[in-house]
């Protein structure tokens, strides 16, 4: 079996806007470090992770998203991530203080 | 004697399953027809045995040469074996549980008893997801709903992920067991390992994942001893924890 991610990027305006969906564990996650990392290289206004379509993720995937929020915080970009309210990804993100270093939004209809 | 192979694919998903008696006579023909399916790019396999009779060295090597070649391209090969066979004893005394996940399962029909699971893999990254897949299934066939499907995921991939990252140090390799029974109203998933943790993982990225397994769970309780470390997590079906 293989864990799989897909990462998808599109700049709208100078916010770069991340779109991860599939699963995320210890197997790709650097993988999708990487490309998240290349994704935000360009010095952008604000990054948006969307995270919607994403089925699986534990405390690795968390461990990213609050290395990418520090190191975006120090450049003074924002960092929003967009989950459902009743995922189980935005009770990681709740439990884990993420929300000190992002904004947590919920997915829009 | 007398064997086959039924073989099916989907979006890079292959399912084998092999039945009868695999020996010298009969292999070649059996990794002629393996061989055409497993190629390209390739997101899971099985291989189930629970139909199997009988298997000698020549089938033992097949089933190895697969999983070798598998494992070259960062995948885990699921072996099927049924709890109570012959065959379960020839695949643990192999090398092949170094390079697969087998999944242990009853295959009896006169009970309506949900039957446990048990699923031995390499203690590597890659092995999560067959970790998670093989509970998904067994989680659906007992009917939990999909909050409670999503938390029992959480709290199991942490707890294996603890195993893949300490029990077996840097260099070590061994193996992690996951055990899954209905006690009903509570869903029982035991997490195993037969290694020696340096230290228990607290702060940073694991005491996170720790925090999650307690959060994704009702119960769970940490047994760490000289020969492994057990971690038992309990979780009730009903939707809302308690």
């Amino acid at each position: 079996m293989m864990t799989i991610a897909t990462v998808e990027t599109t700049i709208d305006n100078g916010i770069v806007r991340i779109s991860i969906s599939g699963e995320i564990d210890m197997a790709n996650i650097a993988a999708v470090e990487q490309e998240v990392y290349t994704a935000v290289s360009g010095q952008p206004a604000a990054v948006s992770m969307d995270l919607t379509n994403l089925i699986y993720m534990d405390s690795v995937g968390i461990r990213l998203l609050f290395d990418l929020a520090s190191r975006l915080q120090r450049s003074h970009i924002t960092l929003e991530l967009i989950t459902p309210c009743e995922a189980p990804t935005r009770r990681l993100i709740e439990l884990s203080g993420l929300e000190s270093v992002a904004t947590l939004y919920p997915t829009s209809n | 004697m007398t064997a086959a192979a039924e073989v099916s694919a989907e979006n890079g998903s292959v399912c084998i399953r092999l039945s009868g008696e695999i020996d010298r006579a009969n292999v070649a023909a059996l990794e002629d027809q393996i061989r055409a399916v497993v190629s390209g790019q390739l997101t899971a396999v099985s291989v189930d045995l629970t139909k199997v009779t009988y298997l000698d060295s020549t089938g033992k090597r097949l089933l190895f040469d697969l999983a070798s070649t598998l494992w070259e391209s960062h995948l885990v090969p699921n072996l099927i074996v049924a709890v109570d066979s012959s065959i379960r004893r020839l695949i643990e005394w192999s090398r092949l549980p170094l390079l697969a996940a087998v999944m242990l399962v009853v295959c009896r029909d006169d009970s309506s008893d949900v039957s446990p699971l048990e699923v031995v893999a390499p203690a590597q990254p890659r092995s999560l997801k067959n970790i998670r897949d093989a509970l998904r299934g067994w989680l659906s066939t007992i009917g939990a709903g999909p909050h409670v499907v999503d938390e029992v995921l959480i709290a199991v991939g942490e707890a294996c992920t603890n195993v893949i990252d300490h029990a077996y140090g840097a260099q070590g390799s061994g193996m992690v067991t996951l055990h899954l029974k209905l006690e009903v109203p509570d869903v029982v998933a035991t997490i195993a390992d037969t290694g020696q943790w340096g230290s228990p993982p607290t702060g940073g990225n694991r005491g996170q994942g720790t925090l999650f397994m307690h959060n994704f769970s009702d119960e769970v309780r940490i047994d760490r001893g000289p020969t492994g470390t057990t971690v038992v997590i309990r979780r009730r079906l009903t939707e809302e924890k308690t």
